[in-house]
């Protein structure tokens, strides 16, 4: 039996990471990884399928052999059917355990970390100080606006980079950001996203402060584009620390995208 | 098992009282699902590798190998840790396999707490989460393998043969061809870890989504508090080793012999690995060895801090 349970998680694990749901677990270059695990887990699970029937066929022959044997010259009770039996892999109890994951991605199917992880951050953004000082130094600016249009895209980890390292570079610039709304400490809303470097185990949200008046119907992980103006960092209400800020111009409601983590 | 389930909840639902509404059970629901399909491919590795050491390798190769003296094998074998370029869920079969081929259990024991946290991948993603601290990188290499040699010198020193249960593993049958019984061995021990790592994966999640950020911060300042606190930090959150420093660069407000000492106990002690352990050497050699190690984790990441960082 506990040769299905293997063949379910691998096969499972195969349709989450050749579509895009793996997405919102790992980090998207896990793929090939996840997809040769899932092969490896369906051939095992093959191949101890098969060999538990080939198993069975040739203890029921060989009971058959032996029982007819015995017929004609009865033998000691010691071999035959309790040495087979002995054979049998007797799977642990434990294995069943494997179903929980792929009953929680079958039947719960979780979508990603959203506004609840965001929220729980209690800390500035990590950012390296390599990281601020390669800005503050850096002469071509935030580069070209995105063709045709008058902003530039940013991550929301580089917006809160040059916003500390080099805020000058902002100067009559547009920008757009993208992430999902987490309800502020205090009163407001942050655009956010989380940064994972292998699973969501290890999510890093990061968060700007949108400084513009809020719609009614702004709801946590509604996720929107939002373009807007550099303005000077605010202090986290109860933290006391700087966080990045964006005056808004526009704010558009968008559809979560496939892979909603940042690199 | 189940009993520390149901307490967590409790306790859970008494500091979060809000806790099985929507979004705190979607965030574990995401969480455990990343750890075990994360921990996978790894687990997967690890039995297959079991599995050949268990049938293609012949134990005259590691007699050969490894000096005789236990004393010896211990720092050998805690150095050729750095070949295995996986997390902690692949070093718990392959140790359980070595020491079914003979290998002294101190010099497998110093292999399973090196392998995850001294391998090449660990110490390029250690330097690259932490590019103002390159010094990072070394202190984190030191520690770990100070931590697997005078773990494996502890078990010569004091261990005993009982506590280790190694489970037993059905007999291939004779007439079996050796890529069959490899296979047969892979699928056992991935039956077999695999349960466990549900066990360490949903209390990993648990506490990943219970554990309020707010109380790490407030001790941040602490010196001695701040290590112990990323300490447990390390054991609950169970984060593979190959991303804990990507976290561990993360909490910026702490020292860096606080964020060292993480990463030196992540990889060594955590709930996953707690469970794998019990389930590949017994729950009497896990009730022990853990604790011990994370001990011996803090020490070695404290005075390697004050020397490297």
């Amino acid at each position: 039996m506990q040769h299905l349970v293997l063949l379910l998680l691998g096969a499972v694990t195969l349709s989450v990471s050749l579509g895009q749901d793996y997405l919102s677990y790992v980090k998207g270059g896990y793929r090939p990884v996840l997809v040769v695990a899932g092969a490896l887990v369906v051939l095992l699970a093959l191949h101890g399928l098969l060999r538990g029937s080939s198993e069975r066929v040739y203890h029921r022959l060989g009971g058959l052999l032996y029982d007819s044997a015995r017929s004609r010259a009865p033998q000691p009770r010691r071999g035959g059917r309790d040495e087979h039996d002995h054979q049998h892999e007797h799977a642990p109890r434990v294995a069943w355990l494997l179903l929980a994951p792929v009953a929680v991605l079958l039947v719960v199917a979780p979508s990603a970390l959203g506004a609840f992880t965001a929220a729980r951050q209690a800390a500035p953004a990590p950012v390296a100080e390599t990281a601020l000082a390669q800005v503050a130094t850096n002469v071509t600016g935030l580069g070209p606006d995105d063709e045709g249009r008058p902003y530039r895209t940013m991550a929301l980890m580089a917006y809160a980079i040059w916003s500390r390292g080099n805020p000058d570079a902002f100067e009559g610039r547009q920008v757009r950001l993208e992430g999902f709304l987490t309800p502020r400490a205090g009163g407001g809303w942050y655009v956010s996203r989380i940064l994972i470097s292998c699973c969501a185990a290890d999510a890093i949200p990061v968060s700007v402060v949108l400084d513009g008046p809020a719609t009614e119907d702004w709801q946590a992980d509604q996720w929107v584009e939002v373009i807007g103006h550099w303005a000077p960092p605010q202090l986290h209400p109860t933290g006391g620390y700087p966080e990045a800020v964006i005056t808004v111009d526009e704010v558009t409601p968008t559809d979560r995208p496939a892979d909603s983590y940042e690199d | 098992m189940l009993g520390i389930v149901v307490a967590l909840v409790l306790v859970g639902r008494y500091v979060v009282p809000d806790l099985f509404d929507g979004p705190v059970l979607a965030a574990w629901s995401t969480v455990f699902v990343a750890v075990c399909l994360q921990a996978l491919p790894f687990l997967v590795l690890g039995v297959l590798l079991s599995g050949a050491i268990a049938t293609l390798v012949p134990a005259s190769f590691f007699t050969r190998a490894l000096p005789s003296r236990p004393q010896l094998a211990v720092p050998v074998a805690g150095a050729a840790g750095v070949v295995l370029p996986g997390c902690e869920c692949a070093s718990v079969p392959v140790a359980g396999s070595l020491v079914r081929r003979g290998v002294s259990p101190a010099a497998a024991l110093a292999f399973l707490l090196s392998a995850p946290a001294i391998n090449p991948i660990v110490l390029v993603a250690t330097a690259v989460a932490f590019p103002d601290d390159p010094e990072m990188v070394a202190a984190r290499f030191v520690a770990s393998l100070l931590v697997a040699v005078l773990m494996g010198w502890l078990w010569h020193a004091l261990g005993r043969d009982d506590w280790l249960v190694l489970r037993h593993r059905p007999e291939v049958p004779t007439g079996t061809g050796r890529w069959a019984a490899l296979l047969s061995s892979a699928r056992h021990d991935l039956l077999h870890a695999g349960g466990f790592l549900v066990v360490g994966g949903a209390t990993a999640a648990t506490l990943n989504v219970l554990v309020p950020r707010s109380w790490l911060e407030a001790v941040a300042d602490h010196s001695v508090l701040a290590v112990l606190v990323l300490a447990v930090l390390a054991v609950v959150l169970a984060i593979c080793s190959e991303a804990d420093a990507f976290v561990a660069a993360g909490l910026t407000s702490f020292s860096l012999t606080a964020r060292l000492t993480f990463l030196v106990v992540g990889p060594a002690v955590d709930v996953k690995l707690i469970a794998l352990q019990a389930g590949t050497f017994g729950p009497r050699f896990a009730l022990r060895f853990a604790p011990a190690t994370f001990v011996v984790a803090v020490l070695c990441a404290l005075a390697v801090g004050w020397a490297l960082l």
